[in-house]
């Protein structure tokens, strides 16, 4: 279940992932948002397109969890409780796709990708968001893309806010 | 109904509604139009039960069959505005935070407060007709009509904005309202309203402004909102679907079943039900998931991968399936 401790260090950090399934050629998007280490908003998704490489994915699927960051932002800062640390801090799995949010370059392999999705550069650009990259294992969204033995499982809903009651 | 055991409690309910309704001014009698249909109403019953299943509350409620509207000529544009769980989750973090004072409330009669603006004639409650062929015109959106929500939403609006409370862009069903640093933020679902605010001045100010312009049940502490439990100590909040959850595995006979760590069995796959096979054709499966699946979305996100992966199957789910939509019960059992 699901507890909301005030603490004060990690104040807002948001994680995504993206992975698929072999069941069909669409890849899913999952992405789950922190605020003081609790979960605040998760979710899991078909993909609407279908990605020619996991890059592509990737790609995707950080430019729809930006989306949900860019609401909350919004949320809190109409609220007059957005934190001065912003940009918000977003950790995406997949190195390919990160540099594509930073390097606006026309690659042989990236040209097909719908102009769409180039949102997510903008967003970076202007300093709204800020995407690092972070390890496998230590990537929360993993919880909501695939089933996973149950010490990565109890760690990462842990570190989600989730606690036994 | 009439000559079942309960029938005093039930027509007592029906008074009650009624007196209701004529107090808030709902209807008129008149002579019907000629050419008018008056559309038809009935009675929804609802018991309300504590948790022991000890009968609190006998529920009559008058609704209008809305489905008979036309299109156009009895509305143009119905809509219910409901406050995304994530809103709540994301305020109620920093209720946490702040350590903000919350209160509760809940609106008597919500629909009753806005005004239809189409013209609309019903017949005459049932069970309830004066035989004189006369019909009601009504004044109020009464439950079950298409633009009732829609209709309460907007009175809801204008009556807040014009008390200097502030609708977010970003979710419409979330208002704040400032006096320098301080602030107070309501949250409206239907007719379900949360308070959040600074200072204790400040939320029973709010309590006062809601109060001046509508009837309410003050509820107090928040202890549940549209089935998630809100439990809060001094310096937690905490949310969970304890009581839904329960009452799944009770109905499933399961509530006494071993507890198991992960949601899903990492050494089977699956795969959609063969060619030709056909699964139990019941809607269970699918009930039973929609269930899990408003957990997932409100208090559990360790079984949204589950649920949706799931979902896939429910035109045609085999035995494989169900067995791990039993599993997902059996580890919400152990949480």
């Amino acid at each position: 279940m699901y507890k909301a401790h005030p603490q004060q260090k990690n104040l807002y950090r948001y994680v995504d992932a993206a992975y698929g399934n072999a069941d069909n050629k669409r890849l899913t998007t999952g992405y789950v948002f922190l605020v003081a280490d609790r979960a605040i908003t998760w979710s899991l998704k078909k993909q609407i397109a279908t990605a020619l490489s996991l890059t592509e994915a990737e790609y995707v699927a950080l430019s729809e969890s930006v989306q949900e960051a860019c609401w909350l932002q919004s949320l809190y800062d109409e609220l007059g409780l957005l934190p001065k640390e912003s940009p918000t801090l977003v950790l995406g799995d997949n190195e390919g796709a990160i540099a594509l949010t930073k390097n606006p370059q026309f690659h042989k392999r990236s040209k097909h990708i719908e102009i769409r999705w180039h949102w997510v550069r903008e967003q970076v650009q202007q300093g709204t968001i800020n995407v690092e990259s972070c390890q496998d294992p230590e990537q929360m969204a993993n919880v909501l893309t695939k089933a996973l033995p149950h010490p990565k499982h109890k760690k990462h809903i842990e570190g989600m806010g989730l606690a036994p009651v | 109904m009439k000559g079942s055991e309960d029938w005093e409690e039930w027509e007592h309910a029906m008074h009650t509604e009624l007196d209701q309704l004529q107090c808030m001014g709902t209807w008129k009698l008149v002579e019907k139009p000629p050419g008018v249909v008056p559309i038809a109403n009935k009675w929804v019953y609802t018991k309300k039960q504590d948790k022991e299943g000890i009968v609190t509350k006998y529920k009559a409620r008058l609704v209008a069959k809305g489905c008979a509207q036309r299109p156009r000529h009895h509305y143009l544009e119905t809509q219910s505005l409901v406050i995304r769980l994530d809103s709540i989750r994301a305020i109620l973090m920093i209720a946490a935070m702040r350590k903000l004072h919350m209160h509760q409330m809940d609106m008597k009669g919500a629909y009753l407060n806005s005004t239809l603006k189409e013209q609309v004639y019903m017949r005459q409650p049932e069970g309830y007709d004066d035989r004189t062929g006369r019909v009601c015109l009504l004044i109020k959106t009464l439950y079950g009509l298409k633009q009732a929500g829609r209709e309460w939403n907007i009175e809801f609006d204008s009556k807040l904005s014009k008390r200097g409370y502030q609708r977010l862009l970003s979710d419409p069903c979330v208002y704040i309202v400032r006096t320098g640093e301080d602030f107070s933020i309501v949250t409206v679902w239907v007719d379900d309203i949360l308070i959040f605010a600074t200072t204790i001045d400040l939320r029973d100010k709010t309590i006062a402004d809601i109060e001046a312009e509508w009837e309410v049940t003050n509820i107090g502490k928040p202890t549940k909102i549209v089935g998630i439990e809100i439990t809060t100590t001094p310096d937690s909040i905490a949310i969970l679907s304890r009581q839904y959850i329960e009452s799944i595995l009770r109905k499933e006979g399961m509530d006494s079943s071993d507890s198991i760590s992960t949601p899903l069995d990492l050494n089977v796959a699956l795969v959609p039900n063969p060619e030709g096979e056909n699964g139990s054709c019941s809607n269970s499966f699918a009930r039973l998931l929609g269930e899990l699946q408003y957990i997932a979305n409100a208090t559990c996100p360790n079984i949204t991968y589950t649920v949706n992966r799931l979902t896939s199957y429910t035109a045609n789910p085999s035995l494989q399936h169900n067995i791990a939509v039993k599993r997902i019960l059996r580890y919400l059992a152990g949480t």
